[in-house]
């Protein structure tokens, strides 16, 4: 498993909030799979030069939505039956990409319009 | 505890406190590179260098110093000249310890990391993984050996061997024997090395990944800090039992038991197969 995450310490979301959406993206995405093994929450906020609260809260938080499970011994587990993309919905979410790709449109205004589609709905 | 001892002691942290100093400024000079494996690389050399320099320091300190001028500075003659290539090896890890603990943490505003699972201790070459393990294991066979072979009681307690003669008139005994008295100190001494080797093998495993390198190179990274100290670790164990060996064969062999040359054969074998394990090159 090569996969990887990143923040930002400029930006104005939380670093607990930048590890918790990306970890969660991954596996709603299928990218880390149920069973997968995640670092350890000292490897983890050593790797990221942030504190180990920070990542202990983020794990918490999955655990919470049921994504991950957490184990003595074992350590955090993507947890089995965690959501997943249903089909539909993916390869809307590929059209999306693809036209945002197509437009330049940068991933954050994608983001913005994701969540303004979503606000619009919920009024 | 006598005056001479308390000078060698001080002696040892003068020089453990010097070269820890030493190695924090060389080590915050010298490792600046646009290559982030390649300054992790060199961060390494310096490190296992440094950390060699001191334990040999030591080690040529002792050689001199302990079976002449400190050789009766412990109420068993000769303790310091036995317990010298496992303290050498006890302060090379320290110095390990201290470089490993200190490991740049990452920087800058963005920052990423893989999502990779590392083991509970660095993994090392398998060449000195082997050596440490069968030297560590022939050193504690033969310490507790000789133990039960030296003889008891008299002034020579546990430091000598008797004499091998089918004559009842005849007696006598043959030393310096690493008997109880030198062996129960190696026997401490060497576990706190094997501890105190694996406690930095955890410290490799969990320090931070180095900024801009794959999970591979990165494994590759912490697999070079770990042969490099279990190169060091399985030297001072090999310098330990050849030793022993050397000793315990002259006394036997002068005492006119078969197995004396044999060991001081062994003695040499384990020096030549120590050196060779430590001037291997690590990939």
């Amino acid at each position: 498993m090569s996969t990887q995450i990143s923040i930002d310490m400029s930006s104005a979301i939380p670093p607990f909030e930048q590890v918790r959406s990306q970890l969660a993206a991954l596996i709603s995405a299928g990218i880390l799979t149920p069973g997968t093994r995640l670092p350890t929450v000292r490897d983890l906020a050593a790797d990221l030069g942030i504190a180990v609260g920070t990542v202990t809260r983020a794990y918490r938080e999955l655990e919470i939505l049921g994504l991950v499970t957490s184990r003595r011994r074992i350590g955090t587990v993507v947890a089995e039956g965690a959501p997943e993309l249903v089909e539909p919905l993916k390869s809307a979410v590929d059209r999306l990409i693809e036209a945002a790709d197509a437009t330049n449109t940068p991933d954050e205004d994608v983001i913005a319009i994701v969540q303004g589609a979503l606000l619009r709905r919920n009024v | 505890m006598s005056t001479s001892l308390v000078t060698v002691l001080l002696i040892v942290f003068a020089a453990v406190a010097l070269f820890t100093v030493v190695m924090g400024i060389v080590l915050t000079v010298v490792v600046k590179t646009d290559d982030p494996s390649r300054g992790a690389k060199r961060r390494i050399q310096v490190l296992y260098s440094v950390a060699a320099l001191v334990g040999l320091a030591f080690a040529a300190l002792a050689a001199y110093a302990f079976p002449t001028i400190y050789v009766n500075s412990t109420e068993v003659p000769g303790l310091l000249a036995a317990l010298a290539p496992l303290i050498a090896g006890i302060l090379f890890v320290d110095i390990a310890a201290i470089g490993e603990s200190f490991w740049p943490r990452p920087k800058g505003q963005k920052r990423g990391a893989y999502l990779t699972r590392r083991p509970a201790l660095a993994n090392a070459g398998a060449i000195t993984q082997i050596a440490t393990v069968v030297w560590a294991t022939l050193l504690v066979v033969s310490l507790v050996l000789f133990g039960f072979i030296a003889v008891k009681g008299g002034e020579a307690s546990g430091r000598s061997i008797a004499y091998v003669s089918t004559d009842p008139s005849v007696s006598g005994k043959s030393g310096p024997f690493p008997g109880w008295p030198y062996g129960i100190p190696m026997l401490v001494l060497a576990g706190v090395l094997i501890v105190f080797a694996v406690a930095v093998l955890h410290v490799i495993a969990r320090r931070p990944a180095v900024s801009g390198t794959t999970p591979q190179s990165d494994a590759q990274l912490r697999r070079i800090s770990a042969t490099n100290l279990l190169k060091g670790t399985q030297a001072s164990l090999a310098a330990s039992l050849a030793g022993v060996l050397l000793i315990a064969g002259q006394s036997s062999a002068n005492a006119g038991y078969w197995w004396g040359t044999p060991c001081m054969a062994m003695s040499l074998m384990v020096v030549v197969a120590g050196i060779i394990v430590l001037v291997w090159p690590s990939r």
